[in-house]
Order: C-alpha cells, then structure tokens, then sequence
C-alpha cells in the first residue's frame, strides 16, 4: 500500500464532492467539511521555488511576477545554474573560450602560469547542457549575474498601450467623483455662502500644508490604433531547396515559453527568468474565517491557522473485507476509527440521515451572520483586488451527494464510545481492563477502535465492478471555539458525514 | 487504507540497538560513515555509499528494495569532492530510487524509481512522483510536488497536489510502516 | 556453452569485487568499477577504454543475438572517458569516446553512440540509430540536441575514486601488465 495510491475511504465534503479526509479541511465555526473546491484562495505570499527567497507582493508585481536572480533553461524548462570559469585577465579574447573549467574540469595544462585571473560565470543547463555560450551570451563577473534582458520588440507599444489604459481608468474615476460629488447632498449643516468658489478651502488646505485638492484632469493620451494587416512576407526561397536540420529547430514548447519572441531558430534562445510562487490560505466561503494561513517564510513548513478535517473528524481507515466480495453474499468490512481531538467522541454508523443531528444551533448561524457583516463592511474586502479575485458567495450551492452506493449496511446497534487521543499514553504500556464492549467491537486501543460492519453487496454486479458501500457516520464535537463573547464553555454538537468506501472489486466468480 | 503487514525473516534482518531493520542484502560501503538515527528500516539491494562520503539519516526512513543513496560530487578547477549527505526525519524513499541529493529535508516522500540528480536539494514535505526525474541542481521547495512529467505543481496551502497536512501524514506513513514491518512468526513447535 | 571468465585488467584501474563480471572483459588502464556493476560479454569479449566509470547497478551487456553463438571476433569495443551512471543498462553495438549515460537510461542493441554523447537520466533508447558526435538526449520527450562543446572528461572524479575506494572495498587485483606480456613473447 503505497503513500501516494487514492485513499478508498471518501468523505462526502458540505459542498458534495467526495474527497479523501486528507483533502478536506473543517471550519470550526460553521461547523462544516469543506474542501479545495469550496473555499476561496488568497495569495499569502510570493517567493521563488529555486532560490527560496520572499519576495514582497509589491515587487513581485514590479518584476512581473519573476525571479531576479533565477533564470529558466530556454530549451528545456529546466532552471539554470551559474558555473564558474577562471579566465586569465590578460589575453582575454582567446582563453575565454576553452579557458580550464571549473565543473567542466579540463584538466589545466598550467595552471599557475597565468597568475591573474578571474573568475567569470555562464549559465548552464544540467540537463539538456544548453549554456548561455550556445548563443553567444558575454560571461558574466558576478554569480547572480547581471544578466541583460532581452528588451521585446513590441514593448514600446506594450507601455504606449498601458499608460493609454491607466490615464483611462484615472479619467474614468475622475469623472465618476465628480459626479457623485454633484449628486451628494452638501454634508455640511449649514450652507457655506462664503464657499461659493472653492477658494477657502484650498486656502486652508494650504495653510494646513496639505496639497491643493484640485488635482488636473487627466485627459488620455492619443495613440495609434492597431492596424489590421493581410500582406504577409513570401516565403523565402531557399525553404524548399534547403533540406531542414531539425536541430536547429525550436519545439512548440521552446516558442511558448519565449512569447514575445517565438523565435525559430535555436540560436535565438534566450534565458528566461523563472516565474515566482505563491502560498496561499484558504478562506471558508461562508463566515469568512480562514482555514489555513501558511507562515510567510518560504522554506517554513508551519501554519498559524490549520484546521484540517483530520485534527476534528474522527478518521476512517479500511483494513480489510472478511471474504471475497461476491454479488448478493453477505460479507463483513473491518474499519479502524481513530479520534483525532482531545475530547471523546460518540460515534453512530447510520444507513439514513439523522434527523434532528444536523447542525441546528441558532447561534451559529447568528454568530457567522454578524461577522459577515462585519467583514464585509471592513476593508478587506476592497483590497482584495490586489490578491485574488474573491469568489465572493456567500451563498452556498447547495448540490446533492451523487448515490453511489451498490451495496447494503446493516447499521451497528448502538453507538460506541471513541476515546480522547492522549500522546502521552503512547508511550505507557497500560492494559486495559476489558469492559464490556458491544459486539461489533474488534478491538480498542488508546483513541483507535476497529470496527466490524456488516454489509451486502448488490446481486447484480458484474465480477470486475467496484463495490461502494456509504454510510452516516454520526459523531459529537466538542467546539472549543466560541463565537459569542459570553459563552465560554466549549459546546457539543452532533454532526454527521457520509462516507463512501470503495470496498473493492467483485471477485471472479467461484463455480460457474 | 491500512499499511498490510510486511514480514521478513530473522536470518535476513539486523535489528540494532536503536531499532534500526537493515537487511543483510545490502551493499552499505562505508559502514562508519553511515549514520541511521534510529529505527530506520533498509530493505534488501539498497546500496548507500557511506565510502564516497558520511550519509546521515533521521528517524522513521524507509530505504526501499534496490534505491541507491549515494553522496553528491562537486567539480571544481582542481578537484572534486564528494559532500556528505543529509537525510531528514520520516523519509520514506521508494524501490529503485537513486538519490545524489545533496539534501533530503523532513517528511519527504520520494516515488520509486525517481531519479534524485547531483546535489538537488529536497525540501521539508515535499513529494517526488513515482519515475520522476529531478537534473543536477535542482530544488524542489516545502510542498510541491515534482510530477513524472517533469513539472513542479503545487505550494503550501494548494490542497490539489500535496496534502496540506504532509508533516502528519508522512509520521503516521512511516510510523505504521515500521510497526508493521514485522519478523515473520516463528512456526508454532 | 557456458563462456569462460575471463577479466583482463590493466594496471592503475579499480575493479571492486563485489561487481559481476562473466565472459571475456578487457579493462583498459584506469577504469573504475563501482561494486554491484554488471558487465556481460556473452556474445563476444567486450574491451573498455582507459579512465571509463562503471557505476552501481549499471549493466554493459553485449547480448547474443537469436541464435548467434559465442564468437571470440565479435567485440564490442568501447571508447575511453565513458561514464556509466547508477543503474544504466547499455547493449549499444559500439560506444565511441566520452559519453555519459546517466542513471537508469538504457540503450538497446543497434544503436551506434558515437563520441561525446549524453543519454539523459531515464531515458529509453531501443530503435537502431547512429547518434552523431555531440548528441544531447534529454528530457521526458527524450528530444535530442547538439551541444557546441564537448563534455568534461571525468579524470578528476576517476583520481579520487582510486584513491578512495582501495580503503573501503576488496578490489580485483590488476592482472594484465601489458610491458610483462611483451618481454615474455
């Protein structure tokens, strides 16, 4: 059984996808599961994955959202690293080319008769060996490289276009003020007859030190419409003599990572600095409360919110089916339940929703209500714009769990106690003093308890077909978290989760 | 899904003092130089090359069936060297992997048969696919996940790709795999 | 017919102990031979240039083909400055001079590897092909390029490994001085 193999065991996720519990997170105020689908993805930070370093939002936005010191490899995508030569200083134009090597390792003919050296450095692709040499790059004298950017052909018109665009967003905002500054009734209580002009008021701003407040309106700046153009340059002759050395060829990849240039030839390959990546926290869509928020700091592993479905559901783990699974033949499941939180838990498996379990507390709702207004009304929400665009619903869409079930549960008596998980008692051998246990009960140790549930496959499957058995799973939680400043002892709830179990496959059947 | 019980033999296995199962099947070059911090579990054909350089492990590694640790060298104008290796806590590293890393951080799964080039360094939970190949120098950060196709997905906080809660889930991994690696019982006489 | 072992090796080369050998091997001077390599010579001996590098689980085979038998003619020669990395296979039918095949690639019988090639980590190379001088094999497409300079000649790696590994690793001793065999005929 393998770490990366899908888990069988699927939890029914409050905006009904099924997802594994690993993939689920729990907002404790809701009280609900969401996943990576119903949840809103915020940009925490940016950094580079090659050099690890952070890198503000703000200079991200400045570089493009690329690395300063990192570079792509033009012909493989892969990062390029810096390889140092020694180049005697004196004569430079010849030694530079196959001057001794550092990591290609020529072995140096002599290496103390050139006393002055120095140390330059190219870029070099370690796995496909593309070096910045390839195509003619000068080395460099610093590691991190001064490395020239190749200026785009069309970045003239690209900040033409975007100046045009931002004086027309100023005008617009511009105009819009104005507007509503006509339209607004005048706030003061009493109307000023000495302030018809204006005047006083830029007479005290100026007093006061504050810059006039009439700032000159921005008129957009006129440019030259793009032209659309059908002549096309023939084809040059020699295409159809000369036979084609692929080599010399780029790939569709190579083209799309280079955009602005898509050149053909592979001698115009150019390095291409490595885009950044983000840390995102995750925001429950409902009541607004973050799920998880990562530490800043790139190489850091930890979070200041987690609150993954795994530290609060009590975990489900298939060990194994007593037989082989056959159409139509009753057969028994054994599955291990593991408490994960520090209180215990009572635990039902139900084959119907329960009916007055789901989460019925008033003071929830009320208490998420009041803090969506209160986020809402903040400024976060406006600045938003700068990170994601928030998929701000509210509302949620509500969709049916899919019934995928093909077999029949035979619901467990009762329901059984799940110890609090206790680190400490991993460690002391304590016996436990066999208590009376219901039937169902396999075995019990510390917060885990394995569990033998009867079901039935369906009489018409197929041998081949997957035998997916679902249930309730009805559990108490104990929420430590109080939304309302009065209340202080943690509250229970019963909540529930349905759980789908791929049991596997219909064995080949025996005697046919 | 629950880790089955793997069994081996008691013939096969050397359990130390510290609660490391390395199998005597190995090809382990160096010896002195090899550090297992502890209930670390080599399986058999796995080759580290404490010879080259000091190779460190943490606690709770799976050295898989036929992986290949071996030090990362560095060229340079008068030499190389080999650099001694660093293997974190709770690594769990696949059949027939080659690692030359020069760093393999904490909670690190590695896919079997991925390739770990020269002096790559391995970040704290991240994951190597099965059959991934990683070129010299490479850095793969804390949760993302080099894919089989050569690309690197993911990031903390993206749920899709690694999971968010990588730390626990590879202790658990590891844990349970060396509680169930067991000898195999002895027949009743 | 089972082919005898015969393994000549020159002098300055490290052969660890723990490697297989079967068939008639010739390593030119200053080979090293990391342990649980493979080398097979089953369809006829198999001569490796001076300074090559066999690593760890990489496999040389020279594979007999269907119903051929052992032909002491047929030699599968292969260039100086060659490095075998962990777990490579090659069956290539002629290796020229520094050529890097890189862990866990693998070149099936057929092809021609001229000189100064690199087959990528990972890499599948089974259809008959003659790679020209300089060919780089990469990535997951296993696309192939030029490289405009030669790669570096391993001898710097080569002197610390026969430094290095007699310390550690019972070695096959050199057994073949070619000087000796000239004043005894």
């Amino acid at each position: 059984m393998s770490f990366m193999q899908p888990s069988p065991v699927k939890y029914a996720c409050s905006c009904g996808i099924l997802n594994p519990i690993n993939k689920l997170f729990f907002c404790r105020h809701c009280p609900k599961l969401r996943c990576g689908f119903c949840v809103c993805h915020e940009i925490e930070s940016h950094f580079c994955s090659n050099c690890l370093e952070n890198i503000p939002s703000s200079e991200a936005r400045h570089k493009k959202n690329c690395c300063a010191n990192c570079f792509d490899c033009p012909c493989c995508q892969h990062t390029l690293s810096a390889r140092a030569t020694t180049v005697p200083v004196v004569r430079k134009t010849e030694e530079s080319k196959d001057g001794e090597s550092a990591t290609e390792a020529t072995p140096s003919p002599k290496p103390s008769a050139m006393p002055t050296t120095k140390k330059m450095y190219y870029l070099s692709c370690l796995s496909c060996r593309w070096t910045t040499r390839d195509v003619g790059i000068p080395d460099q004298g610093v590691a991190t490289g001064t490395w020239p950017d190749k200026e785009c052909l069309y970045q003239v018109r690209f900040n033409t276009l975007m100046e045009y665009y931002q004086s027309l967003v100023l005008q617009e905002k511009q105009e819009k003020q104005e507007f509503l500054r006509r339209k607004t009734p005048k706030q003061h209580k009493f109307p000023s007859l000495t302030d018809r002009t204006g005047l006083t008021v830029s007479l005290i701003r100026r007093q006061i030190g504050w810059s006039d407040k009439n700032i000159p309106k921005t008129k957009p700046i006129n440019i030259a419409a793009a032209e659309a153009t059908a002549e096309v340059e023939a084809l040059p002759e020699d295409i159809f003599t000369q036979p084609i050395n692929l080599r010399n060829i780029t790939t569709v990849a190579q083209r799309h990572s280079q955009p602005a240039e898509q050149p053909e030839a592979v001698s115009k390959l150019y390095p291409q600095r490595r885009s950044l990546w983000i840390k995102r926290s995750l925001r429950c869509r409902q009541c607004e409360h973050n799920l998880i928020k990562p530490e800043y700091h790139p190489t850091s592993i930890k979070y200041r919110i987690q609150l993954f479905a795994s530290y609060h559901v009590p975990e489900v783990l298939m060990v194994r089916c007593e037989q082989p699974l056959q159409p139509g033949q009753a057969n028994a499941i054994f599955l291990k339940f593991t408490n994960p939180t520090m209180y215990d838990m009572t635990i039902s498996v139900l084959d119907v929703a329960p009916q007055d379990a789901q989460i019925s507390p008033d003071t929830f709702q009320q208490a998420c209500r009041i803090k969506e207004e209160a986020v809402t009304s903040s400024p976060l929400l406006k600045t938003t714009g700068i990170t994601l665009a928030r998929q701000n619903s509210i509302r949620e869409v509500k969709r049916d769990v899919r019934e995928l079930t093909n077999a029949t549960i035979v619901p467990l008596e009762g329901p059984f106690v799940l110890n609090q998980r206790d680190d400490s008692k991993e460690f002391d051998e304590d016996v436990q003093a066999p208590t009376e246990e219901p039937k169902f009960i396999v075995w019990r140790k510390a917060n885990k308890v394995l569990i033998r549930l009867e079901f039935t496959p369906a009489a018409e499957l197929q041998s081949g077909n997957t035998v997916t058995l679902g249930f309730y799973m009805q559990y108490t939680y104990v929420n430590t978290v109080s939304n309302t400043p009065d209340k202080k002892e943690p509250t229970t709830h019963a909540l529930y989760s349905r759980i789908f179990i791929e049991a596997g496959d219909i064995a080949n059947a025996i005697a046919n | 899904m629950e880790i089955p019980d793997t069994y081996y033999s008691k013939d096969e296995y050397v359990e130390t003092a510290s609660g490391n199962k390395v199998s005597r099947h190995t090809v382990l070059c160096g010896s002195q130089n090899i550090v297992l911090n502890g209930k670390v579990i080599v399986q058999s054909g796995a080759i580290i090359r404490g010879d080259l350089a000091n190779v460190r492990t943490g606690r709770y590694c799976v050295i898989s069936k036929n992986s290949v640790i071996r030090p990362p060298y560095k060229q340079f104008s008068k030499g190389i060297a080999f650099f001694p290796m660093h293997i974190g806590d709770h690594v769990y590293i696949g059949e027939g992997a080659v690692v030359s890393a020069a760093n393999v951080g904490s909670f690190v799964y590695i896919g079997k048969n991925a390739i770990i080039g020269r002096r790559c360094t391995l970040k704290d939970c991240c994951v190597i696919e099965d059959g991934a190949v990683l070129p010299p120098e490479t850095t793969v950060s804390s949760y993302m996940r080099y894919t089989a196709k050569g690309t690197i997905e993911g990031g903390q906080g993206n749920p899709y790709f690694v999971p968010a809660a990588m730390q626990d889930e590879m202790v658990n991994y590891t844990k349970s795999f060396y509680e169930h690696f067991v000898r195999t019982p002895a027949p009743a006489s | 017919m089972p082919v005898e072992n015969n393994v000549k090796i020159l002098p300055k080369s490290v052969v660890c102990e723990e490697s297989t050998l079967r068939g008639d091997i010739t390593f030119s001077a200053g080979c090293v031979v990391h342990p649980s390599a493979t080398i097979i010579a089953e369809a006829g001996p198999i001569i490796i240039g001076e300074n090559c590098i066999v690593e760890e689980y990489a496999t040389i085979a020279h594979r007999l083909a269907d119903g051929a038998s052992y032909d002491t003619n047929n030699i599968l020669s292969i260039g100086s400055h060659n490095v075998f990395e962990v777990g490579c296979t090659v069956e290539a039918a002629r290796i020229g001079d520094k050529n890097v095949f890189e862990s866990k690639s693998f070149v099936g019988r057929g092809v021609t590897v001229s000189s100064g090639c690199v087959i990528g980590a990972g890499i599948q190379m089974r259809t008959a092909q003659l790679m020209p001088e300089n060919t780089i094999v990469y990535g997951q497409q296993a696309l192939q390029r030029e490289a405009i300079e030669k790669q570096g000649s391993q001898t710097l790696q080569i002197d610390f490994l026969r430094k290095v590994l007699p310390n550690y690793h019972h070695l096959r001793k050199p057994n073949y001085d070619p000087k000796k065999a000239r004043s005894v005929i």
